[in-house]
């Protein structure tokens, strides 16, 4: 029995710094031996992929890349996959950003996917196929600026007047997008349903972090987002839904999964052993009483 | 893979900063703090940078140029720009005037506008947007009861619990429960004491779904900077030179530093005193 009462007074009182090295563990081996875990699409993340598969090429597409770095290993991938995507189908895509620290991270994205597109024939053009609009401070107002004359917000990130590129020839207002996503880290994904979708009559889809996935499935269930793409996960199945149909290879959203996966179970085996831990030590303390 | 200095150096840079912060995980220490005060720092200066850049450069200095450059005919305006801008700069210089005490109140003049014209856009498109969707949403009709077609070859029960009706009887109980919990006009005995249980299960389940996404989250971020850590740059730790395995040499160093860290610490610390008696 004392050996029990040892046994379990050791794993309730573990030092925090075992725990951190047993996640970095789980997080690193299968990072380094991947196990290929399967990871199947949900229905939400389906939408989107099937409604940018489904429309008709020369479509134009906005994405908005509303987050920072600190989001970067859960949205990146989302924009890369995206990318990819609307470039494969070779819809036009416009590209925007309301969050200050956004930009770098969409001028990395277009020059990965740039490179990783060339060997496949297909080298979208800037201003032609593709436009990054930069930083563009107001949040909403610059939306309803969007929605009433695009022209408005006058230069792309490079410094080029909207109206001399070829891309924006039939794009005068959100009405005349085809769809948009939006990648967020924080709240303008609801700015861009009740300023935007709302407002101009468009199809919308999200793809969010992990953290704030969860606040917008009412908005799915209302319809008013077509789709989600949840955390490492959403990128993941759709980083997957993609390989699928044009064999571009996986992203390391999918290289994360594993991970995740043993991490999470890391994190289930833990509770359950810690509340068997807790039963035991308080029948041993009633059993003294 | 050729690098430039500067991406070497960035490289390098990116990881060190990555392993001190991670340092904070063993015990507080002082390049722990060296690097949380350049991330403070840097990030408050590159967001000064792209202010200037991206919003007062091209938003207020430029349209105000050309707009004189317009008005005394000189052929350098590239736009017609505009004079209007001087207001809202007026106004933004009025919140910056907080800083003294006796111009404080010309600050409410620009918070005055803010907010009317925030509350002005914001409360009709709201309501349009999200108030009345959400709640159309909410109410559906529970009867008749359809099975949802899209789940006819995994069986009727899945049908069932996919089905329509089952959204809304969920919806129903859910949001009923709940209200029923933050109603403080009756006390919570009997029925409404019931009900407003259930609610408090439909909000632990509701925090629960958030908490493991939340979990999720953070796991993800801690996959990315490993994958980093890992890889820091295209094939960079298989079969490299010293100079392209950041993380190895990096990691060595912190564990000598730490170790020499606990060591100074040991040293500065007074004797325990001799137990009494």
């Amino acid at each position: 029995m004392e050996r029990w009462e040892k046994l379990v007074s050791a794993y309730l009182n573990l030092d925090r710094r075992i725990i951190y090295l047993l996640v970095a563990l789980a997080v690193l081996i299968p990072l380094i031996w991947p196990l290929n875990l399967p990871v199947k699409a949900r229905e939400e993340v389906k939408a989107i992929f099937d409604t940018i598969e489904e429309l008709p090429p020369g479509s134009t597409i906005l994405i908005a890349n509303d987050y920072d770095p600190s989001s970067e290993p859960e949205l990146y991938p989302m924009t890369v996959a995206l990318l990819k995507h609307s470039f494969l189908k070779k819809h036009k895509v416009i590209i925007i950003t309301l969050w200050l620290t956004g930009p770098g991270l969409v001028v990395k994205a277009l020059e990965q996917v740039k490179e990783e597109l060339k060997p496949l024939g297909v080298e979208p053009k800037e201003g032609v196929d593709y436009a990054f609009l930069g930083f563009k401070p107001g949040g909403f107002a610059v939306i309803l600026q969007m929605g009433g004359n695009i022209y408005g917000l006058e230069t792309d990130y490079a410094g080029n007047r909207l109206e001399d590129l070829p891309i924006f020839e039939n794009v005068r207002s959100l009405r005349d997008i085809d769809y948009q996503v939006v990648l967020a880290a924080g709240n303008t994904i609801d700015t861009w349903i009740i300023y935007g979708s709302e407002r101009y009559s468009y199809l919308i889809g999200g793809g969010v972090t992990g953290v704030i996935a969860p606040n917008i499935y009412p908005y799915y269930k209302a319809r008013q987002l077509n789709g989600i793409l949840g955390g490492l996960r959403g990128a993941s199945e759709y980083e997957r839904l993609l390989n699928a149909k044009y064999q571009v290879g996986v992203g390391r959203a999918s290289k994360g999964m594993d991970a995740q996966t043993m991490v999470h179970l890391l994190i289930v085996f833990g509770v359950i052993l810690a509340n068997l831990a807790f039963f035991v030590q308080r029948s041993i303390e009633r059993g003294r009483d | 893979m050729n690098l430039t200095a500067v991406e070497v150096l960035g490289i390098w840079l990116a990881v060190g900063f990555t392993l001190a912060i991670f340092s904070f995980l063993y015990r507080d220490n002082p390049i722990y703090r060296v690097a949380e005060q350049v991330y403070v720092g840097v990030s408050a200066g590159y967001g000064l940078v792209v202010t200037i850049f991206d919003f007062l450069l091209p938003l207020f200095w430029e349209p105000l140029k050309n707009a004189f450059l317009t008005a005394i005919g000189s052929p350098e305006a590239t736009s017609p720009g505009s004079f209007v801008v001087i207001i809202p700069f007026i106004l933004g210089v009025f919140i910056v005037l907080r800083v003294f005490r006796n111009l404080t109140w010309l600050s409410r003049y620009s918070y005055a506008v803010l907010v009317g014209t925030a509350a002005g856009i914001v409360i009709p498109q709201v309501t349009d947007s999200i108030l009345i969707p959400q709640v159309g949403n909410t109410i559906n009709p529970l009867y008749p009861w359809s099975l949802n077609p899209e789940y006819a070859n995994q069986g009727t029960f899945w049908q069932f619990i996919y089905s329509p009706g089952m959204d809304a009887l969920v919806t129903l109980v859910g949001v009923f429960s709940v209200l029923m919990f933050f109603f403080f006009s009756v006390e919570h005995r009997g029925v409404v004491g019931g009900i407003a249980r259930v609610g408090v299960y439909v909000l632990m389940i509701t925090f629960g779904a958030s908490f493991g996404y939340t979990v999720m989250a953070r796991v993800s971020l801690l996959i990315g900077r490993m994958t980093y850590l890992l890889n820091p740059e295209k094939g960079g730790m298989v079969g490299a030179a010293v100079w392209q395995k950041p993380t190895i040499v990096l990691l060595v160093l912190f564990i000598v530093a730490m170790i020499l860290f606990a060591l100074s610490e040991k040293k500065r610390r007074p004797p325990a005193e001799a137990p009494a008696g």
